[in-house]
């Protein structure tokens, strides 16, 4: 409602202009504070703030003592919270922001579950129009929701309802980001003038990378992610990230990753140059000496082949490796997602002939069928790209029902088709429309 | 590893290794006729192998799935052996791979952004030690090019299946160790057939032929020596040439 409205309800409202941003550096500052009862906390927009307590027992006593010993520093700052402990991030926001009756501190994963058995949907932190969706189908409690099969979620609703189930259980964990405590480890240098020769500018770079991996050895780490920015006098600055997948620290190795991910970059065409450089170490984590072997080296060496590989095909073509994994779909075309990293499989692999090599849009085409007399004719004949193949040998249909509240997919009937010179075609028939489409080849 | 108690013990293993040149690693499928064809009975890692179609037969995906999870399984660190898919035009379908018995767990798919890129990337994943196969088409290769890439895979120790098209243009130039030419068959209700040739082989029965089958439902696969060429052969069978 508007405030003009809320006015008129309630005479003596109170009301205030809302400040997001002073809220989120108030939320951050509070979150630096925490940081006595724990050294991995993440503030979470707009109101939430995560501590991670595991192996705190020791120190303060137990689960229950650090939640007195929170809930007490903030009733001191005169802050209203809700404070909850549990074994997964998703539960204890669910707790405490939903579960008045609740035992705060819950210690298992049976109480956990017990604990959220009775709080609505809202608790898992979903979008409004699926809680509302979720509703409108009678479910009213997270017990409810959670006693429904996987698969069927899986096809209702979005991939995020089963991630967030997951997270809650503790099947998936939940990635938080911290907050960084360290000084953060940079290096710049400024030119006298604008530099355009790109070999003066990595002479540069090798400089300030002895700084940094000098400061990198004395603090005991290797760096996993870099920046590399070239400022220009009257553009925008050129920036790269350098992902690694091992912390390393060797000036040479670093050089050489720096080099490939400044490869296309020219100096303007104007001949403004670069006026200096900075790279910044985005990411750090503790670097473990390992000595090598004399025997049983070549094991480890494939690995960090493997791991040096990653990172030269990142740095040079960025984007160019995918790691495909398995999804619970019936839709052949969502049944296979692609992630940048390597994902854990999850889901088993479907029974059923499925093509080698699937289109990405469907092709029409022409068909003629084998007249039958229910509406299962098998294809004879079809017309692709002007060609007539025949179809002696078809077997199907494999039905797929569309997805029907999503209101774009319709039911299809897929046959597997060879033709007499031994190709084999993967074909649909769009059931309400009666049109025929190749999908796929089995090639 | 073994355990070493004594210098000497030590010493004499490490003799052992210097004197000892580096075998070639080689695989073999487990497909009987399929493997009487190829130089030795087995496949050679550290080498490319190159599967070749006509013109308008579709590319080997198949036959390329059949060897690379035959590579794979031969890899000293099988379970976490890399295998590169080229797959520019976004089309490879994983469930599929997964169902011809590729576990997906070591499978990349390199997309590049740019044509150009592909070769370039092929050869890094070929000369990494850490990645068991790799798989891309090719078209065109100039002399400079196919060498580098024999070169990688010798120095990776890995597997290279390069698809290609045969016809003089395209594939005139080549740096592989064995060439197979893959034509479809007609199959039946149970398999998907396939006829195999092997065009180029040090010590291989080159141009024999073999009829493989893939089972549809199982992915089961079997290869079969076709009656025609058997009927020329004399009874006895004939001694193989040896290999150096």
């Amino acid at each position: 409602m508007m405030l003009a409205e809320a006015c008129a309800y309630c005479a003596d409202l109170l009301h205030l202009p809302a400040t997001p941003d002073d809220d989120a550096r108030a939320l951050e500052a509070l979150a630096r504070w925490l940081v006595r009862f724990s050294p991995r906390v993440s503030p979470c927009l707009p109101h939430c703030i995560f501590l991670d307590v595991t192996g705190m027992e020791r120190l303060f006593g137990g689960p229950a003592a650090v939640r007195q010993l929170v809930a007490d520093a903030l009733v001191a700052f005169g802050i209203s919270a809700g404070i909850a402990v549990a074994p997964t991030p998703g539960a204890a926001w669910a707790i405490a922001t939903f579960g008045r009756g609740s035992p705060p501190v819950v210690h298992d994963r049976d109480q956990m579950l017990q604990a959220v058995a009775s709080l609505p949907p809202e608790a898992l932190r979903l979008d409004g129009n699926v809680t509302v969706m979720l509703r409108r189908l009678g479910i009213d409690t997270m017990a409810a929701l959670l006693r429904l099969p996987r698969n069927q979620l899986a096809t209702r609703f979005d991939s995020i309802v089963l991630r967030r189930i997951d997270q809650l259980t503790g099947d998936v964990t939940e990635p938080l980001v911290f907050l960084e405590h360290q000084t953060p480890l940079r290096a710049a240098m400024q030119f006298e003038g604008a530099m355009e020769n790109l070999e003066t500018i990595h002479a540069a770079i090798q400089h300030l990378l002895k700084e940094v991996t000098a400061e990198l050895t004395r603090r005991g780490q290797g760096a996993r992610q870099l920046r590399v920015t070239l400022p220009r006098p009257y553009a925008s600055p050129i920036e790269r990230m350098i992902h690694l997948t091992r912390p390393a620290r060797s000036v040479s190795g670093l050089l050489e990753l720096i080099r490939f991910a400044l490869e296309g970059v020219r100096a303007d065409d104007r001949g403004d140059g670069f006026m200096g450089v900075r790279i910044d170490v985005v990411r750090s984590e503790p670097f473990i000496e390992e000595q090598s072997m004399l025997l049983g080296a070549e094991e480890k060496h494939a690995a960090t082949e493997q791991a040096h590989l990653i990172e030269r095909l990142h740095a040079r073509f960025d984007g160019c490796m995918e790691w495909p994994a398995l999804v619970e779909s019936r839709m052949p075309e969502r049944a296979m997602t692609c992630a940048s990293v390597p994902s854990p499989q999850t889901c088993p692999p479907r029974r059923g002939a499925r093509p080698t090599r699937l289109l990405r849009e469907p092709q029409s085409l022409r068909v003629i069928v084998m007249p039958s007399e229910g509406l299962d004719g098998l294809p004879v004949s079809m017309t692709h790209a002007n060609q007539v193949h025949r179809l002696p040998r078809a077997r199907g249909p494999e039905r797929i029902v569309g997805q029907w509240w999503d209101g774009r997919w319709k039911t299809r009937d897929y046959f597997d088709a060879e033709d007499e010179t031994g190709r084999r075609y993967w074909l649909f028939r769009v059931v309400e429309t009666g049109r025929w489409f190749l999908h796929g080849m089995f090639e | 590893m073994q355990q070493i108690t004594s210098k000497d013990e030590l010493l004499s293993l490490l003799k052992q290794r210097v004197a000892r040149p580096r075998a070639t690693e080689r695989f073999s499928t487990g497909v009987g006729a399929l493997d009487d064809l190829a130089p030795d009975g087995t496949f050679q890692c550290g080498a490319i192998h190159e599967l070749l179609a006509a013109a308008v037969d579709p590319l080997p995906v198949s036959f390329a799935l059949i060897l690379a999870r035959a590579a794979q399984q031969h890899h000293k660190r099988a379970s976490d052996a890399l295998v590169a898919w080229s797959d520019p035009a976004h089309e490879i379908y994983a469930p599929a791979l997964a169902a011809g018995g590729l576990p997906l767990r070591g499978l990349v798919l390199l997309r590049p952004r740019k044509a150009l890129d592909e070769l370039r990337i092929v050869m890094e994943c070929l000369r990494c030690p850490g990645v068991a196969v790799t798989v891309a088409t090719v078209g065109r290769l100039t002399r400079v090019e196919a060498r580098r890439l024999q070169l990688a895979a010798e120095r990776g120790g890995g597997v290279g299946l390069l698809l290609r098209r045969f016809d003089a243009r395209s594939s005139a130039i080549y740096a592989a160790a064995t060439r197979w030419l893959v034509t479809p068959a007609p199959g039946n209700e149970q398999c998907q057939r396939w006829s195999v040739e092997l065009m180029h082989g040090h010590g291989g029965r080159v141009g024999e032929s073999v009829l493989l089958e893939v089972d549809r439902e199982s992915s089961q696969v079997h290869a079969v020596r076709p009656f025609a060429t058997l009927a020329d052969r004399p009874l006895k069978a004939t001694p193989r040439r040896a290999t150096a």
